[in-house]
């Protein structure tokens, strides 16, 4: 341990003050510190780390954080002793580990909310990319929610690099994509290092994880195997990984009273959600340039999926309307309760079941926009007449509708638009839209 | 489920980490006051290793040989339901017995022993003895231990209590396989901490699968035992 409880640390002329040892991972240890008027969790580096690592942590910290998401580091210090720490926010309490949710330890508040946190998740990662980095270590035990909000904190930032450049970390079992996990020589010689395609694919696995509970190459071949080591882990995850719900190789699939949850959840996730996974964990394992499904694939994906959820009356769950399967769902997949009758609005691409509470998002009304998670309008009920309901936007000025007679209105901004069917509603920019 | 389950979870993967005690005579007083001690210690940090990982569910073993075997607990527990009950020490060191007990431990549960059918990680072994086996036959049983697929997977560690001749050193030798494993243990302070760094950081290793690096793949023993050995540097009266 480097630091005890009181020790002081001078830094720019600033006196820092260990309150408490937050933690201690495989690297390094994460103390409570002060300044006197903020508090910071600093992280000290067990070991003296390889020049290339420290300089690539100071260029991370003056290039910035790629957005909130990220608990970036925000000052490097150099200790005497040669080794090297950073400072960075603290985790604040109302978040949850990835890992408590993933053992069903907290849960988000609903399916909403649990899409709003992979869409944070994929629009974070775009970002990343975007600033020419990559995660390089995407794995469980980075990520972070807020259970009621759907709100995402990265946390584990120090080995993101320039995109094609590597510090030696290579992942984590079971996130790592095949290529990584082979070594595959690459032609000009030097072996396959992580980079902007390998998280894709370890990303496409964590939206799995979060939507299906399962990893999506453990299935059937585990009976294979009397021990999981390194040699079966890495013929599953390396050599030969087939894809749990591959649609012609079905030797994988998930094995019945042991992958439970992945059985459960697997079939009420929407076909344009299972065709994107199959992209990735099937074509991509192979074509990793072009068959992995990207953030903003994703993204968009994941916002339809958002899209056309409906709470079901009986039991109080989320699930979809099915407006893109063979066949709509009829009944709640939890309870069997009839499926309740519910207005969409239709704008451009999308479809927006206008269930109560229903947010439409900068997006739907703005093509060019990229605020995904961004409500300009939300679903309520009218407090003297519950019954009725109607849609209040902010920030898009007066709104034009249209009623089925013809009757044009003009709604003042902050007023409610009334959720009735075949009505049609101008918005900025001579966006037209209808509810049906 | 033992813990507090809000929604439903993944599968994860299941770890044993079993403790092998002596309870021979010799080992009265002192030295299996500092195993009690030292079991407990580890108990109460398994809580926050489990918490952290996703991947794997730890399970716990004891078993106590003398003249005679016996389990804890007949079945492994989960961290959360596992509960220490001092052991006392009578009797003398049977280690046949106890590899044989072993033996049948590491099978898997169809096959009447307590390894699970599915997901199952190399288990961690620690055995903890101050003395020779007074069973002559020993040396055939640990053959047929060593034939335990689960046996040669796993982490094995030894710790010689209070002993050192090159008799008895051989002996834990030979039952892991590897001299780096076994170490030597003069105070109670020391096999308290020992025990601890070995089961806490061995755990916490194994249950995060590994963070490869590029120097090639990273078997997961070797990682927890150059971890186990960093930890121990700093432990005085331990040899090895
Ligand atoms: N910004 C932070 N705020 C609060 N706790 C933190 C913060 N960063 C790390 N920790 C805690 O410190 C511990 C170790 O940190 P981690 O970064 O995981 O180490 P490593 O990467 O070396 O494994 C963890 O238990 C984590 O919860
Ligand atoms: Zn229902």
């Amino acid at each position: 341990m480097k630091f005890s409880k009181n020790d002081t640390i001078s830094f720019e002329g600033r006196t820092l003050t260990v309150l408490d040892l937050l933690g201690e991972g495989g690297q390094g240890e994460v103390y409570l510190v002060s300044d006197g008027a903020d508090r910071y969790a600093l992280k000290v580096y067990k070991y003296e780390v390889h020049p290339d690592f420290r300089y690539n942590l100071k260029n991370n910290i003056e290039k910035g954080s790629p957005s909130p998401s990220f608990l970036w580091p925000k000052r490097l210090i150099d200790f005497e002793d040669g080794r090297i720490g950073y400072l960075m926010d603290l985790r604040p309490k109302n978040y949850v580990s990835f890992v408590s949710y993933l053992t069903g330890k907290s849960a988000f508040r609903d399916l909403s909310t649990k899409l709003h946190w992979c869409i944070e998740l994929c629009l974070a990662f775009k970002r990343l990319h975007e600033m020419g980095y990559s995660y390089q270590d995407l794995n469980d035990g980075s990520f972070f929610l807020d259970p009621d909000t759907g709100d995402l904190l990265i946390c584990d930032n120090d080995n993101v690099t320039a995109d094609k450049k590597n510090l030696g970390i290579l992942g984590k079992m079971r996130y790592m994509a095949p290529e990584i996990v082979r070594g595959d020589k690459l032609p000009g010689g030097g072996v396959q290092m992580p980079d902007v395609h390998s998280d894709r694919f370890s990303l496409a696995i964590i939206l799995f994880l979060a939507l299906c509970l399962g990893n999506p190459f453990e299935g059937e071949r585990l009976k294979n195997y009397d021990i999981v080591d390194e040699t079966s882990e890495y013929e599953m995850f390396g050599k030969d990984p087939v894809f749990v719900y591959h649609k012609e190789d079905k030797s994988n699939r998930p094995i019945r009273g042991y992958h439970t949850s992945l059985i459960k959840y697997w079939p009420m996730i929407p076909l344009y959600v299972k065709e994107a996974f199959h992209r990735s964990f099937v074509d991509g394992l192979t074509d990793r340039e072009n068959e992995r499904t990207t953030e903003l694939e994703w993204i968009r994906l994941l916002s339809r999926y958002r899209d056309e959820t409906i709470r079901c009356d009986g039991c109080g769950k989320e699930y979809i309307l099915g407006l893109g399967e063979k066949k709509r769902n009829d009944v709640c997949p939890f309870c069997r309760k009839k499926t309740k009758g519910c207005c969409v609005l239709r704008v451009g691409r999308n479809v927006v079941a206008l269930d109560l509470g229903k947010e439409i998002m900068a997006t739907h009304l703005d093509k060019y926009s990229s605020a995904y998670n961004e409500p300009v309008g939300i679903v309520l009920a009218n407090p003297n007449r519950p019954t009725l309901w109607g849609l209040r936007f902010s920030g898009q000025g007066e709104i034009e509708i249209k009623d089925e007679a013809g009757t044009v209105r003009v709604v003042p901004e902050g007023k409610p638009v009334p959720i009735v069917r075949n009505l049609k509603i101008k918005f900025k920019n001579n966006v037209i839209g209808e509810i049906k | 489920m033992e813990d507090k389950v809000l929604g439903d979870g993944i599968v994860k993967q299941e770890l044993n980490l079993l403790f092998v005690i002596d309870n021979s005579g010799s080992m009265d007083g002192e030295k299996l006051g500092a195993v009690n001690n030292a079991i407990r210690d580890v108990m109460a940090i398994m809580p926050e290793i489990q918490e952290d990982t996703g991947d794997v569910n730890i399970k716990i073993s004891a078993l106590t040989f003398s003249d005679d075997v016996k389990w804890v607990y007949p079945e492994p527990k989960s961290v959360s339901e596992f509960r220490w009950k001092d052991v006392s020490a009578d009797g003398g060191t049977d280690f046949s017995r106890a590899y044989d007990e072993m033996s049948k431990y590491l099978c898997k549960r169809s096959k009447g022993g307590q390894m699970p059918e599915l997901g199952g990680v190399a288990p961690i072994i620690i055995l903890m003895t101050d003395g020779m086996p007074t069973s002559y036959d020993w040396e055939n049983h640990l053959i047929s231990l060593k034939k335990k697929g689960w046996f040669r997977v796993a982490l094995k560690y030894a710790l010689a209590i209070g002993i050192d001749t090159d008799e008895a050193m051989d002996v834990l030798k030979k039952f892991t396989g590897n001299p780096e494993t076994v170490l030597k243990v003069y105070t109670a302070e020391a096999l308290r901490k020992v025990i601890k760094v070995i089961a806490v950081t061995a755990s916490k290793v194994k249950s995060s699968s590994t963070h490869t690096g590029a120097d090639g793949a990273v078997n997961n023993n070797d990682l927890a035992q150059a971890e186990i050995a960093d930890r121990l540097e700093n432990v005085a009266d331990v040899e090895w």
